[in-house]
């Protein structure tokens, strides 16, 4: 596709939704003491009626300004030698830098509503435009207008999104005028004279390379500029989420409401996001134990329970029950769950919007899973919309569930969903998270792991067991620095699935993992895989049970009465016997009828 | 007199006839399938101990009621102990047998068990078809009543195979064998 469609197209598409699509990227050239000034000309500067600035005011070489320049007090550097000389330079360099920028593609005959990407423009000859100029994008994302000759701009300029004016740049190699009444946006740096019409307002600089400027009865202010927040920032909640999981192998009956959990003293109930004041060293997750129960930590917690938190952070503390009861000589079959997430929309790059989850939850294991619960934050109801083709409400091992939720997201956003399941005295659990970027054209990346054990049941003292992990990337950017690792079972070693072998996880490859160990006990591990693109790291958790039993099975009796194997025995002797008595006899016979 | 040894030497003609029918039924072994312990193996289909003359098709079992490991259904079977590794996985295996005689007279599938001694073979053939060959290493009588962890457990990060049957003296009153045998048995 040529440049010149591309932009044609854009333009065209102007009432549609921001199409996605790859520009080379526009950028912010140095202003250097440029920056400071508004306004800035080299011969002559007017105010036909007074014009208010924010920034510097300056002259070079001219020594004198006319008109009225508001406010009263603001500060001019007037004259070569001042720094407005300096600042002349500096914009001529910037000019220059606008100027070699690649171009995107060509403006030719623009007008109306008209919506860019960000990008580089060019017109290498008279622009003229009249209408609404649309910038919608990020706050990182820059705009840079090259026109080779006389620009005329009449109309507005509207940001939208998170698009800010101190990234807006126009380069005119000849004059540029600002129409009356418009709306212009951006640092204007123009080779020779500039316009300001009669009450336009500008957001931004205007600076004359070797020309005058004239105004009258304008606003020259800002550019505004924010800066983006980051992943780390406020926006970004930080929250612990608690997960209970129950082993009852040893006769154990207890449930997950059976253990009240609390985070430095608060109530919080499984699978559900709470959000924490952060930076904290440690926050303590405690809870309500029974004396009849083992408890082990996992997760992001520590051996003791301790969870540190620092803006931004997400954590998930595993907390793991296992009765103490009488040897069971049966090591009970442990379930095993899986759920993933997927966004949709997986960006809101322009603000807030609905978001419609969907869940995908699948039994990896080899027992049906019963009390299927999904707790999440911030969408509800999560409703079950197909999967339990048998309307047993049983997760089998050979369905596929699939939850829906919407939601309207007012900010970047953490959403962060828990499955749990039973099977036979066991509980299962699966955690998964995924953000929505609001406000920025940032895809945030996703990452899912499963982990199966093999065998999911031991005889007393255990044995060998071996976990297979697979790795997929259900989002749409490939993940780099993916890792997995297992609290308790190393090393983890990859095994394959680097299709490309371009050390990313794209969303079409399933990378297998797997890491042997030796169980003496039951044992439940987390599995932690996680990622990076775009910026972010992500995570995700699998969780999986052995089941030990803790006593010897007896030797089995096998034997079959032997008293119809003796008595065939015993005929078969008998019957020999009497065979070889009669043929003796008959031999016996035989001679004495011979004799 | 001369019928006699005639009829003896025909019977011992004839025996002597069926035992080279049944060593003619040699079994060979897919070499290109022998697995290392690497490969995933699947569930043990078929048991063959040549020595003894077993080729016999495996079930699987749990354990009973009473916590014992439970028998084969079928007269003519096997069974493998689906809660222990399977045959060829690091982890001691079980297969276990009946031992005595069917009421139609027909022997049971390991009554000869004890016969076997330390280097004989016997072979695995799982679902696939891959084929796993174990030597026998000790044969080990217990009691009924005997913790026996060692016939289920092992730590030295190997793979071994144990045949469990019956023997000693039929108890008439208990209705079972005085005694338990097992072959220990090492994967080749």
């Amino acid at each position: 596709m040529g440049t010149a469609f591309a932009v044609s197209f854009f333009i065209m598409a102007a009432c549609l939704a921001w199409p996605i699509a790859t520009f080379a990227a526009a950028t912010a050239p140095v202003l250097g003491e440029a920056a400071n000034f508004s306004v800035l000309a080299k011969p002559t500067m007017t105010a036909a009626n007074p014009t208010t600035i924010s920034g510097f005011l300056g002259l070079s070489t001219g020594l004198a300004v006319t008109g009225t320049w508001l406010p009263v007090g603001h500060t001019e550097y007037l004259g070569p030698l001042t720094l407005a000389g300096t600042a002349s330079a500096d914009a001529l360099k910037a000019f220059n830098n606008l100027a070699g920028q690649h171009s995107d593609g060509n403006l030719g005959a623009w007008g109306g509503a008209v919506s860019l990407l960000p990008g580089v423009y060019t017109e290498a000859a008279d622009s003229n435009f009249t209408g609404t100029l649309t910038l919608n994008g990020g706050y990182d994302d820059v705009w840079v207008f090259q026109i080779g000759n006389d620009m005329t701009f009449s109309g507005s300029v509207i940001l939208t999104g998170n698009a800010q004016a101190c990234h807006v740049f126009w380069q005119v190699g000849n004059d540029a005028t600002i129409a009356s009444g418009s709306k212009f946006i951006g640092t204007l740096i123009a080779g020779n004279d500039i316009t300001v019409v009669s009450g336009a307002t500008v957001n931004g600089r205007i600076l004359s390379l070797n020309g005058a400027l004239t105004t009258d009865n304008n606003t020259i202010s800002g550019p505004t500029c924010a800066t983006a927040p980051t992943t780390s920032s406020t926006r970004y909640e930080s929250t612990i989420n608690v997960v209970k999981m129950v082993i009852n192998d040893n006769g154990g009956t207890k449930t997950v409401a059976d253990f009240p959990l609390f985070v430095n003293g608060k109530s919080v109930v499984s699978g559900v996001t709470n959000v924490f004041p952060a930076p904290a060293l440690a926050y303590t997750v405690t809870e309500t134990n029974s004396a009849n129960y083992v408890r082990t930590f996992s997760g992001d917690c520590d051996v003791n329970g301790q969870i540190s938190l620092s803006p931004g952070d997400n954590k998930v503390c595993i907390i793991t029950n296992n009765d103490v009861g009488a040897p069971a000589i049966t090591p009970v079959v442990p379930p095993l769950i899986d759920v993933v997430k997927v966004p949709s929309p997986l960006a809101l790059p322009n603000g807030p919007g609905l978001v419609n989850y969907t869940y995908t939850l699948t039994n990896p294991g080899t027992v049906p899973v019963t009390d299927i619960t999904m707790v999440g934050d911030t969408c509800s109801p999560i409703l079950l919309y197909s999967g339990d083709m048998n309307g047993d409400a049983k997760l089998d091992v050979n369905e596929t569930w699939v939850y829906r939720c919407a939601t309207t997201l007012q900010e970047t956003h953490t959403n962060t969903v828990v499955a749990t399941g039973w099977a036979n005295g066991l509980s299962a659990t699966d955690i998964a998270s995924a953000t929505v970027v609001v406000g920025l054209p940032i895809v945030h990346p996703l990452i899912h792991v499963t982990k199966i054990p093999s065998p999911l049941t031991l005889l007393s003292k255990g044995g060998a067991v071996t976990y297979t992990e697979k790795i997929t990337n259900p989002g749409t950017v490939a993940l780099s620095n993916v890792n997995l690792t297992d609290d308790k079972c190393s090393p983890v070693k990859y095994l394959s699935g680097d299709i490309n072998n371009n050390s990313k996880l794209e969303n079409t490859e399933t990378w297998t993992y797997t890491c042997k160990t030796t169980l003496a006990k039951t044992t439940t591990n987390t599995a932690v895989a996680s990622g990076e693109a775009n910026g972010f790291t992500v995570r995700d958790f699998a969780i999986a049970t052995v089941v030990v039993a803790s006593a010897v099975p007896k030797l089995p009796d096998t034997g079959i009465s032997s008293q119809t194997g003796n008595s065939i025995l015993a005929i078969s002797i008998l019957s020999g016997i009497i065979i070889l008595t009669i043929i003796s006899l008959a031999v016996m016979i035989f001679k004495r009828r011979k004799i | 007199m001369e019928i006699f040894v005639s009829l003896i030497i025909a019977f011992l003609l004839n025996f002597k006839l069926l035992v080279s029918d049944s060593s003619a039924q040699t079994i060979s072994l897919p070499t290109n399938q022998v697995v290392k312990n690497e490969v995933v193996l699947g569930i043990p289909a078929r048991l063959k101990i040549p020595k003894i003359k077993v080729d016999i098709a495996l079930e699987q079992v749990g354990l009973t009621s009473q916590g014992a490991v439970d028998v084969p259904k079928g007269h003519s079977n096997g069974a493998w102990f689906n809660l222990g590794p399977r045959p060829g996985n690091i982890g001691s295996a079980v297969i276990v047998g009946h031992y005595g005689y069917w009421k139609n007279g027909t022997p049971t599938v390991f009554n000869n068990l004890s016969k076997l001694r330390k280097g004989d073979k016997l072979y695995i053939k799982d679902e696939k078809g891959i084929m796993i060959t174990f030597v026998v290493r000790e044969l080990r009588t217990y009691s009924p009543s005997d913790n026996t962890p060692e016939v289920f457990e092992s730590n030295d990060g190997q793979a071994h195979l144990n045949l469990v049957t019956c023997g000693g003296v039929w108890n008439n009153v208990s209705k079972n064998y005085s005694k338990r045998l097992v072959v220990f048995t090492d994967k080749q």
